[in-house]
């Protein structure tokens, strides 16, 4: 590949202009509705009981949600770098990206935990009231799929430069894997906004 | 060139952007402004973080016309989730 080709503006993929495979988005579109009822649930319950809900949201430490955040929004970055490295066909680099991804990404699991931990310690958990069940549930949830993608990470970290892989297939994995690790950071903006950030008057 | 084929913008510019909102966001809900203001602005920030990521990270916004379509709604009835559960109560 000379410089030229390999600087040269992305163009849709030939044979499809879905960024990676349809079977990852149509299980991302799914995966996204469920946490769109998550939301819904959650706001109706707010609605119900709106103090209790705030002042259970003042229970929470906003350092650790913001902390969460600008993790997520940093592994992210380095994982769309990734994508467009391999759209250029530089494995090389596609591949140190993804691993910067990786590194950057684990804090989230390490900072959850942490913030669970502290919370447990206060005698805070599932059963303290609605709001915290629905804090745990969320919260859980959205950190087993965090675990998923960051064994996806592994994986295509270990097949990103592996001889006998064809290139549009290479490509194809790590846009999907990409795809999957931006819905968990975009979950989790949500999910920050709603437990975290709508203080009530 | 049209405009849903222009190229994306560098990486860390949404970055920046991104961290940008998601600190104003947080400086508004330890306090700065008047609660619904503060709720209210929370919600939208979150919603024009999530439309940089599909646009720019996750690239769909100049390919697959239904795709776009159909994450546009998904934000659109979440955004409206929050906020209606949020003025409701």
């Amino acid at each position: 590949m000379t410089a030229d080709t390999a600087n040269a503006p992305r163009q849709p993929h030939e044979g499809h202009d879905i960024p990676g495979d349809s079977g990852v988005w149509f299980f991302i579109i799914a995966d996204m509705c469920a946490f769109a009822v998550f939301f819904l649930v959650f706001m109706a319950g707010r609605a119900q009981a709106p103090q209790v809900y705030e002042t259970s949201r003042t229970m929470l430490d906003l350092r650790f949600g913001l902390a969460n955040t600008l993790i997520l929004l940093t592994s992210g970055a380095f994982m769309a770098q990734a994508a467009r490295e391999a759209q250029k066909a530089q494995w090389q680099r596609a591949r140190l990206m993804m691993i910067a991804t990786l590194v950057t990404g684990l804090p989230f699991g390490v900072s959850k935990a942490m913030e669970w931990q502290a919370k447990l310690a206060h005698g805070v958990g599932l059963t303290t009231n609605e709001f915290f069940t629905y804090y745990f549930i969320f919260t859980g949830v959205h950190f087993l799929h965090f675990v998923i993608g960051i064994v996806v990470l592994l994986v295509l970290i270990g097949m990103a430069e592996k001889p006998g892989v064809a290139e549009d297939k290479r490509l194809r994995w790590i846009e999907s894997g990409g795809a999957y690790w931006h819905m968990v950071d975009l979950l989790w903006i949500v999910l920050f906004a709603m437990l975290y950030l709508m203080r009530a008057a | 060139m049209t405009g849903t084929d222009k190229p994306l913008m560098p990486v860390w510019v949404i970055w920046f952007a991104l961290v940008g909102a998601s600190v104003a966001g947080f400086v508004l809900a330890e306090g700065f402004g008047t609660a619904h203001a503060a709720a209210s602005a929370a919600v939208l920030l979150a919603a024009v973080k999530i439309h940089l990521i599909f646009g720019q990270y996750m690239e769909v916004r100049w390919r697959h016309q239904p795709l776009r379509t159909l994450l546009a709604a998904w934000l659109a009835v979440v955004s409206l989730i929050l906020l209606g559960g949020y003025w409701l109560a």
